[in-house]
């Protein structure tokens, strides 16, 4: 199920492309599949607030299932599903949200808002030059997760 | 007293009413701090540079009075931003007279201190807004001479105009036949001319009220002289005029065009280049995102450019179980990749191996096997039967 909106990237040219082609934006990249319900409650909520960040935001889905796509699902260390990386000028952004994984956010959103206010703080973050930001979010509005190192 | 610290400490932030800040040009609720603020210092400076050069201009005919024609009075505008006003020289004699009794008056000396209380941080620049009374006084002076010059030369050009016109006009219906010459019109024509020698010689940077300016009062004989005396050789001149549809003195690649051309480049300078883009030079990716947008505008003229994104192009990225620099962790990245690509090229050769091999016994088994015979002595005859059951060992093992 493709949104009318969001673009849903299957291939590693694609994905370079866009992330090459977003300049002096935030780029939203969603890793995951569109059997999972979490998922669809997080493109749900990415497909409403497009429109509100897209002056500052460009957000994408990334099918996790491409076999070309993989090579990002190692590097960018995608162990569970949804994951959103965050990029503004090719360079990959970091949100501290009091979680063990500080490089993507995982899982869904609470509601609409709080995504745009990450977008926000990470856009505001990027145009100050830091490279991590802090996650404006309460706690228990950030979904809660345990990273393993290799199954251990 | 513990109760005036607390008191003190709980005091609560001033909310200010919204206030419309007129070089900012929007509300704010920011009070009085508001004019320290980094964005409204920028949009001042460039506020007041605008109105500096509208008064540069009157300050030229301050320097240089001249006469205003009727016609021209309406054009002849300025707005005062201090003040908020409009001044026209409606009735006025001389040039920007009105502007420059307004600008040196007290009133508009008050409201410039009141704009840069309520707008500037500083007060400094209050002079340069204001037009003292000794250059007032100056310039009556020199007003006053000029009419006293014109009022005695001036009667009897005209008077000569107006017969040179007649003189014109009826050499012109004897020649030729050529346009009728009302005098009305040639008084319209004769400006035209004269304030293209008025840009000339002033070397000015006027661009509003230079155009509508009446000739000077010095450069009417020669102007006069010279239109009569052009009058008669204009005919057979091939330079033409307004009405026989040549193109004007300034645009011809004459003094004049110039002069316009210095004057076009001093325009430039004045206009902001808006190459450069307003955004913090210190943001992420700052230097990858300029050049990346001049690739796109390359890309766009059609020029080819070299991409740098091959299949293994990766975006700069930290990973979660590498410590140390983005850099490193995508070396990491690309080892193991290599790893991957070398344990799977071995898998893949061990597996080509083995399947070349099942392959080559089954060829041989599919092409009826030819029966080896080996050499067999006559002594070895005897021992044939142990012979035949070795080599049937050896294909067997040979197969497997």
């Amino acid at each position: 199920m493709e949104s009318v909106l969001l673009p849903t990237l299957t291939k590693k040219e694609e994905i370079d492309r866009i992330i090459n082609n977003t300049i002096d934006k935030v780029l939203v990249l969603r890793f995951g599949r569109t059997s999972d319900e979490n998922c669809l409650l997080l493109d749900d909520i990415l497909e409403k607030s497009a429109r509100d960040v897209s002056k500052f935001a460009t957000v994408a889905l990334v099918d996790v299932d491409s076999d070309q796509v993989q090579v990002y699902v190692n590097y960018f260390d995608i162990t569970l599903f949804p994951s959103t990386v965050f990029f503004f000028n090719a360079h990959h952004m970091k949100l501290d949200s009091g979680t063990a994984d500080h490089t993507k956010w995982v899982g869904k959103f609470h509601e609409k808002q709080d995504f745009i206010d990450v977008v926000e703080v990470i856009f505001r973050g990027a145009m100050k030059g830091k490279m991590i930001v802090h996650c404006p979010l309460p706690p228990e509005r950030i979904p809660k997760f345990q990273l393993l190192y290799k199954d251990v | 007293m513990e109760e005036k610290n607390t008191k003190a400490k709980k005091k609560p932030s001033k909310k200010n009413e919204f206030d419309f800040c007129k070089v900012c040009r929007f509300h704010h609720d920011h009070g009085p701090r508001h004019k320290y603020f980094p964005r409204h210092k920028e949009l001042l400076s460039a506020f007041l540079n605008r109105f500096r050069s509208k008064i540069a201009d009157v300050r030229f005919f301050l320097k240089n009075p001249s006469f205003l024609r009727p016609q021209e009075e309406s054009q002849n505008r300025v707005w005062c931003v201090f003040c908020d006003e409009d001044i026209v020289d409606l009735g006025s004699s001389f040039a920007c007279s009105k502007a420059i009794n307004h600008f040196a008056s007290s009133e508009h000396h008050k409201n410039i201190k009141q704009f840069l209380w309520k707008h500037g941080p500083s007060m400094d620049c209050v002079d340069d807004f204001k037009i003292s009374d000794a250059d007032v006084a100056k310039w009556v002076r020199k007003c006053t001479a000029l009419g006293n010059k014109d009022a005695s030369s001036c009667t009897g050009q005209l008077s000569r105009t107006s017969s040179d016109i007649h003189n014109k006009f009826e050499f012109e219906r004897t020649e030729k036949e050529t346009h009728f010459f009302n005098p009305n019109n040639l008084n319209d024509v004769k400006p035209l001319l004269y304030n293209t020698n008025e840009y000339q010689i002033s070397h000015s940077g006027v661009t509003h009220y230079g155009s509508h300016l009446n000739v000077d009062a010095t450069q009417l004989p020669p102007g006069v002289i010279g239109m009569t005396s052009n009058s008669s050789s204009h005919s057979g001149d091939s330079s033409g005029n307004v009405h026989s549809g040549a193109p004007p003195p300034w645009l011809t690649p004459n003094d004049g065009n110039i002069f316009n051309q210095s004057e076009i480049t001093r325009v430039q300078e004045k206009i902001p280049v808006k190459t450069t883009s307003k955004l913090n030079p210190h943001r992420v990716g700052a230097a990858w995102a300029e050049r990346r947008k001049i690739e796109m505008e390359m890309e766009k003229r059609g020029e080819a450019v070299n991409s740098n994104t091959d299949a293994d192009w990766l975006p700069n990225f930290g990973r979660v179980w590498q410590s140390g620099t983005r850099k490193d962790s995508r070396k990491e990245f690309e080892k193991e990749k290599r790893k991957l690509v070398v344990t799977a090229e071995s898998i893949s050769m061990e597996s080509e191996e083995q399947k070349l091999v099942k392959t080559e016994s089954i060829s041989v088994e599919s092409e009826e096997p030819v029966q080896i015979q080996p050499y067999v002595s006559k002594r070895a005859l005897c021992h044939l039967p142990f012979v035949i059951l070795i080599f049937s060992q050896r294909a067997m093992k040979s197969g497997e």
